[in-house]
């Protein structure tokens, strides 16, 4: 890593356009580094951003910085080194340096972006869960922001099934944020996955470094799929950026009258492609079939997918062999669809202590869940 | 000429003989009160000068000196001004020793300027005190008559003013002792107040349960769930399943009561299990007890009933970490500079919660607009310490009523209560030599001895850890629970079904 360029990647406004520039004006970062104030003014920077030069100048040693990152186990690379990936150099503004924790040399060919709203219904958990799944059994990585709720989930599943997973987050590595996310991020490192960002430790979580953050999801991923998203929420963000980098963006429909799904029925609307399966993504995506090229629309991709494929099913029956009468009868009125445990109750004509045991009998043996409100639905297996 | 009077001082729930003496000597009119007196008590001075006056007795024109003794103990309050008056009536001969053996008698009570005697607080204590020391007589203001014959064994004689008390001791008058018979007190209250029944209640059948479970073993709870999903009224209806209370814990709860100067003409004893909801606006001195003559505060009220916190998390932090110790040991202590003085405080904690500050967050049809920094500082508030002392978290979520069906009628309390009484029972023989009354205050020891658990138990409880994520510490509190969920099923060996019905009140990261 050149120290300069580590330098001028921790001043405020310069990105690798500007970079580039200053190399071409200087003949080198090490000339830029070393000229007066005079010369910056003439290159055309504010005088906002000289001061934050000079300032900055003063403390600069990069062996400590380095020392620094090493103590937290943070590895970087530049945009003009090899290890940088590829998929973002594509991106209109890449960051400059990439800063990590884990593994970055995965192959970033087959990755998607699952976000949506921290703020998720029954609905929106189901379908990130079922479609991560899809993605991992299929080789497909998921990227996402490390937030609570969908992200995740994204997350979470990939680790269930030791699989890598990419979080990007929006403060600096040294900050765990949200905090009680530390252990999902030490599962994502040890499963071979990265935590990623492009900000330098110290750096706090400011709601524009999240939103910036949002662009390096987009430009980690193939794909975007959007989940659930509030009409003004970050997930909108994060559907732009992906449209501004020229990928696709999933969406799949929700319900008119809930809120979560106002977001992802206005991208539909909107020219996001719909979809009710996650294998639609990678056959858009990742096209096997010969007549897909590059050149063709996805509109035209999407005709020759419906032709060639069937939907296909994801569930399967599930095991209810080892269940009890009682079981049995409390299992069947659980479907994919959820259900409150009053309407349970309603239905069976079993105890409410009874319920409520078997209830906490189906969850521990993995074939139901509890979404929160005491509203069960079975997990579905692929 | 001195002479001594015997009445005493309430320090907490606690009595204190205190001796009072009364020296007159010639020189300017004048009392003084030694032996430190709070000011409370020096005020005294002029409402005994008033009194005796009003009462047709003259205030001797003389130095008077009046000592209370030990003088280490600080004495506050309102009940020295008879026996201060009687000391000085001996002191200058209006009243006489050969007339009344004075040695066996207790004198509490407040003076009014025209002699009449005043109610005081803490008389409940007095009279446990006077029992307990081998005193026969006790003379109080009638207003606190029935208080005090809550204690058996010891006259009590109701006085209604200074004039009436003097004649009795001269024998010129008969103070009838108070007979009350407060079996058929007890009984004459109507427990159940009806507009808080389990069969108003639509649904939440599972809440409705997990509040039996409360009342039966004593466990704390905590509500959380939407804006108007029940939570407050399920709270509040816990009252109607509520079991009886023992005379020893009338007694008991009286007392407190009494030394908070609650009881009423209405309500002289209290009879029904207390329920106490302060609001969160609170003081922690209110909730927890305190001022410079500490008294009890609102979780002291609540002993052997119910503290309900509502909207738990909006109470200050002070106010949550101060249940600590009491959520533990059952009772508080309170420290001043001279002395720390504890008050009971074994409750059911009941709270309520909503999920975040403006209450969607994970409402499957609103949206919340909390930060996830917002919602993290939310739920922090309930620090791990205090949510460990919860065993039970019960989610109540906003039902739809269409859904249900309007004809199922719920069960009525009553039948709820004495489902709750049966198990207050087996816990009475269980825990006859434990120390303990509850499920909920066992400890591992308890734990071991009576909480035997079969392999299929032991094998939910294990695959609970990895299916349910669910922590160590959480172990114990799962075994209490399934001990009280057996105990409601009168059956002496924990099942598997107990221990998965204790797993669904587990609390939730
Ligand atoms: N299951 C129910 N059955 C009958 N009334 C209910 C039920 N749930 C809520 N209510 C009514 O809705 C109102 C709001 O309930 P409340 O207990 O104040 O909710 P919360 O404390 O959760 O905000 C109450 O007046 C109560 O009468
Ligand atoms: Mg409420």
């Amino acid at each position: 890593m050149n120290k300069y360029l580590f330098f001028f990647s921790s001043i405020n406004k310069i990105g690798i356009k500007t970079i580039l520039k200053l190399i071409d004006f200087f003949g080198s970062l090490e000339n830029a580094f070393d000229s007066s104030m005079a010369d910056l003014k003439e290159f055309g920077f504010s005088n906002s951003i000289i001061e934050d030069i000079f300032n900055k100048k003063k403390n600069f040693n990069f062996d400590n910085e380095c020392l620094k990152y090493k103590k937290l186990n943070i590895d970087f690379c530049s945009y003009f080194e090899d290890s940088y990936p590829a998929i973002l150099k594509k991106i209109p503004d890449p960051p400059i340096i990439i800063f990590y924790k884990g593994n970055l040399s995965n192959n970033l060919d087959k990755t998607i972006g699952v976000v949506g709203a921290r703020n998720c219904s029954d609905y929106g958990v189901s379908v990130a869960r079922d479609f991560c799944e899809y993605f991992i059994n299929n080789d497909i990585i998921p990227v996402s922001g490390g937030a609570i709720g969908i992200d995740s989930i994204s997350h979470e599943v990939a680790i269930s099934k030791n699989y890598p997973t990419i979080s990007v987050m929006g403060t600096g590595l040294d900050i765990v944020y949200p905090a009680r996310n530390k252990k999902l991020f030490q599962d994502i490192i040890d499963n071979n996955g990265a935590i990623v960002s492009e900000f330098p430790i110290g750096a706090n979580g400011l709601p524009q470094n999240f939103i910036m953050r949002n662009r390096i999801i987009a430009g980690l991923s193939a794909g975007v799929f959007i989940v659930e998203a509030g009409i003004k929420s970050g997930t909108m963000t994060t559907a732009e950026f992906a449209i501004d980098q020229n990928k696709n963006v999933f969406v799949v429909p929700g319900s008119i009258y809930s809120s979560f799904s106002e977001g992802t029925n206005y991208l539909i609307k909107n020219g996001a492609i719909f979809i009710t399966n996650p294998r639609e993504i990678e056959d858009m995506v990742w096209p096997t079939f010969t007549k897909a090229t590059a050149g063709e629309s996805v509109g035209v991709r999407r005709a020759l997918y419906l032709q060639n494929n069937n939907e296909i099913k994801i569930k399967k029956p599930v095991d209810v062999s080892w269940m009890n009468e009682d079981e049995k009868n409390i299992f069947d009125l659980i479907s994919y669809k959820s259900i409150n445990i009053e309407n349970i109750v309603l239905k069976s004509n079993l105890s409410i202590q009874k319920i409520n045991s078997i209830l906490i009998i189906l969850e521990i043996k993995g074939v139901i869940i509890n979404l929160g409100g005491m509203n069960y639905k079975r997990i579905e297996k692929n | 000429m001195i002479s001594k009077i015997y009445s005493c001082v309430v320090i907490g729930l606690n009595s204190r003989l205190v001796e009072i003496e009364s020296d007159i000597d010639f020189g300017f009119q004048k009392i003084s009160i030694v032996g430190l007196p709070d000011v409370s008590v020096n005020e005294s001075k002029d409402r005994i000068s008033s009194a005796l006056k009003n009462s047709g007795f003259d205030l001797p024109r003389n130095k008077i000196t009046i000592n209370l003794a030990p003088a280490n103990i600080h004495k506050a309050g309102t009940l020295y001004d008879l026996p201060i008056a009687l000391s000085i009536l001996l002191a200058n001969g209006q009243l006489k020793k050969s007339s009344f053996d004075f040695s066996k008698s207790l004198f509490v009570g407040e003076l009014s300027l025209n002699g009449d005697l005043r109610k005081i607080n803490g008389i409940l204590s007095c009279a446990i005190f006077a029992k307990e020391n081998g005193y026969e007589n006790l003379f109080i203001p009638e207003d606190n008559a029935k208080e005090a014959a809550l204690v058996d064994g010891i006259n009590i004689y109701p006085v209604f003013n200074l004039k009436q008390l003097i004649d009795h001791l001269l024998n010129k008058l008969n103070i009838e002792s108070f007979e009350f018979d407060k079996y058929s007190y007890f009984n004459s209250i109507d427990f159940i107040d009806d507009s808080f029944n389990f069969k108003y209640i639509k649904g939440q059948n599972h809440a409705k349960r997990a509040l039996e479970i409360a009342a039966a073993g004593a466990h704390n709870i905590l509500f959380y769930g939407p804006p108007g999903s029940g939570k407050t009224m399920l709270a509040r209806s816990i009252v109607t399943i509520l079991p009886k209370m023992s005379e020893e814990e009338i007694l008991e709860v009286s007392r407190i009561h009494s030394v908070a100067g609650l009881l009423t003409e209405k309500q002289p004893i209290i009879i029904k299990r207390p329920f106490r909801s302060p609001h969160h606006s609170g003081s922690c001195a209110s909730i927890v007890g305190g001022g410079s003559n500490p008294k009890p505060g609102e979780i002291s009220l609540a002993h052997r009933g119910v503290l309900f916190l509502d909207e738990f998390p909006e109470f200050s932090k002070i106010v949550l970490e101060s249940l600590r110790q009491p959520l533990e040991d059952g009772f508080v202590t309170i420290s001043r500079a001279v002395r720390t003085i504890e008050f009971p405080a074994r409750f059911i904690l009941v709270a309520s919660a909503n999920p975040c500050s403006c209450g969607f967050f994970g409402d499957s049809e609103k949206k919340c607009s909390c930060s996830q920094l917002q919602i993290l500082k939310y739920k922090n508030k309930i620090s791990g310490p205090i949510a460990d002392r919860i065993d039970m978290h019960v989610e109540v979520p906003r039902i739809k009523f269409d859904e249900l069906s309007d004809n199922n009628l719920s069960e009525d309390s009553v039948s709820v209560k004495n489902r709750v009484e049966v198990v207050v029972d087996i816990q009475k023989n269980r825990f006859k030599n434990s120390g303990i009354v509850n499920n909920s205050e066992m400890k591992s020891k308890h734990i071991k001895e009576f909480c035997k658990l079969d392999d299929q138990s032991l094998e939910i409880l294990k695959s609970a850890v990895v299916g349910l994520s669910l922590s160590g510490r959480a172990y114990n509190k799962i075994i209490k629970l399934a001990r009280t969920i057996a105990d409601l099923d009168g059956i002496e060996d924990i099942k598997m079904n107990h221990v998965a019905e204790a797993l669904q009140y587990r609390r939730r990261e």
